[in-house]
């Protein structure tokens, strides 16, 4: 690593995580097209119930015809609005508020699949940083607290705590073998360079 | 509707500018010389310019805080701060290598956005990598409306270098479509640019703070481009600005209705009176500096207040 990047005032931990990162950033273009994070949500977008045009400052349904042409490249896509919003609605196509309800069960559902993912993706990677760690003296160290800590566990926090390691255990695996699934062809063949490679 | 600032307010505009200047170079330089020594050491113009540049843009998110009625705390001057440090290294990029470095780029970017992967190949590659990385980590990036803006902004960015690329494709246009085409462009890639430093500073905006900073942001480039005017025609790049014949009679025009639209839309505080005490400088400021130019000369590496 270059020194630069391991200390000084103008880095910290965070710069050299991210740096580091980049680093994992696989070579060949079939495993490059794994997103790390997708900014772009266009493909979401298009289907949201909602569009604000920020340049009159007027809130429509998706698609609506009074959207002006030239107002095409200042639209924003909104899921949900309120009825104190309703006040920049299109006379046009009268946009209305939408009930309000938590979607937190997604929510959860999509926070996990993204830990898997992470998890997945760098797996590799992160057994074997884990692996060095084990071996260092901090390493070692952190070792005999965590054996000591859980001994102290009662039976039912062991329980929990050995089903949470399995079930995510279990997820990365499941979700390794849709992937494979998903990357055949109809005959059953890998589709690219992403199983070829490894 | 009419605004009229007070001396309060621009003395408020002053003291800020002044203060940001400062402010900007703490952010900015020890990251400079832990990433990319060179600029301050070999490019001190480009550097000033950087810091000139971040200290607006803490100005205009100070105002866009405050609009969003939040205080623009240590962390938010901060965050302000990399985001006029990326805006500026990104705008390198596209200005400062050439037609086919500009294309990659932007190829880059698009896959920056669409991946998250970067490939680092130079000091201020991993400078600006670095600054966005932290500018990321500021505020959860996948807010809807933070990340449309994002995308808006280098869609924006992507029209404007294709119409700089393919300038023989502007011609065949008439007039006013020309001149149509250039002034959405100009609106977008500022109106966008300030909602993502608002989304970056602000966890939530009403409909009516987005609609009134993107006219705010919108304004700036009108405001920017008339300021550039000569230094873009040496370099034979086209501005709706520079494309019509009384500038500044139009510029003034702008300048009043886009001020009358932020009235209308924005309520009244001292966010709103920020905004406005700040773009009657900047508009002040960017009249002068064309003037200056079309007497004496200039080129885009100026740098001005």
């Amino acid at each position: 690593m270059n020194r630069r990047e391991e200390s000084g005032p103008g880095t910290g931990f965070g710069d050299w995580a991210a740096l580091s990162l980049q680093r994992l950033r696989p070579r060949d273009p079939g495993r490059a097209a794994r997103p790390l994070l997708r900014i772009d949500n266009r493909a979401e977008a298009v289907s949201a119930p909602f569009q604000f045009d920020v340049v009159s400052g007027t809130l429509h349904r998706n698609g609506c015809r009074a959207i002006p042409a030239s107002a095409r490249t200042a639209l924003y896509a909104l899921w949900r609005i309120g009825p104190e919003e309703q006040q920049r609605a299109c006379p046009w196509c009268r946009p209305v508020p939408t009930e309000q309800h938590q979607d937190v069960p997604a929510e959860r559902t999509a926070l996990l699949f993204g830990l898997v993912s992470v998890i997945d993706q760098f797996a590799g990677v992160l057994k074997e940083r884990g692996r060095d760690f084990q071996r260092s003296p901090a390493g070692q160290q952190l070792s005999v607290q965590l054996d000591q800590l859980y001994r102290t566990l009662g039976q039912r926090e062991k329980a929990l705590l050995d089903t949470v390691l399995t079930t995510l255990d279990q997820l990365v695996e499941r979700l390794r073998k849709a992937d494979e699934e998903l990357g055949r062809d109809p005959d059953g063949h890998g589709r690219g360079s992403d199983g070829a490679d490894g | 509707m009419t605004w009229t600032g007070t001396p309060a307010i621009a003395e408020r505009v002053d003291l800020l500018a002044r203060r940001y200047r400062g402010a900007a170079r703490e952010v900015l330089e020890p990251l400079v010389l832990a990433h990319h020594p060179a600029l301050g050491r070999e490019s001190p113009a480009e550097y000033r310019k950087m810091l000139e540049l971040t200290a607006k843009m803490m100005l205009v998110g100070h105002a866009c805080t405050e609009v969003g009625d939040f205080e623009f705390d240590a962390a938010r001057q901060r965050t302000a701060a990399l985001f006029g440090g990326c805006c500026f290294l990104a705008d390198s990029f596209l200005d400062d290598f050439g037609p086919a470095s500009m294309a990659e780029y932007l190829d880059r970017f698009t896959a920056l956005l669409e991946t998250g992967w970067f490939e680092i190949r130079s000091d201020r590659e991993r400078l600006f990598y670095v600054i966005v990385a932290r500018l990321f980590a500021a505020r959860d990036v996948l807010t809807p409306l933070l990340r449309q803006a994002i995308l808006q902004l280098h869609l924006a960015q992507a029209e404007d270098v294709r119409m700089r690329l393919d300038g023989a494709a502007l011609t065949t246009l008439t007039e006013g479509r020309r001149r149509a085409l250039l002034r959405q462009c100009a609106r977008d890639r500022s109106g966008h640019a300030i909602l993502v430093l608002a989304n970056f500073l602000v966890p939530r905006l009403t409909l009516d703070q987005v609609a009134g900073l993107f006219c705010a942001g919108a304004l700036v480039m009108f405001i920017d481009d008339h300021g550039d005017c000569h230094a873009d025609r040496q370099d034979g790049r086209l501005t709706y600005m520079n494309q019509i014949r009384d500038p500044e009679r139009a510029l003034r025009r702008i300048f009043a209705k886009h001020l009358s639209q932020l009235l209308a839309i924005l309520p009244s505080g001292p966010g709103r009176d920020l905004l406005l005490g700040f773009l009657t400088r900047y508009y002040r400021t960017r009249l002068a500096k064309h003037r200056q130019q079309a007497r004496m000369g200039g080129s885009a590496w100026d740098v001005h207040e």
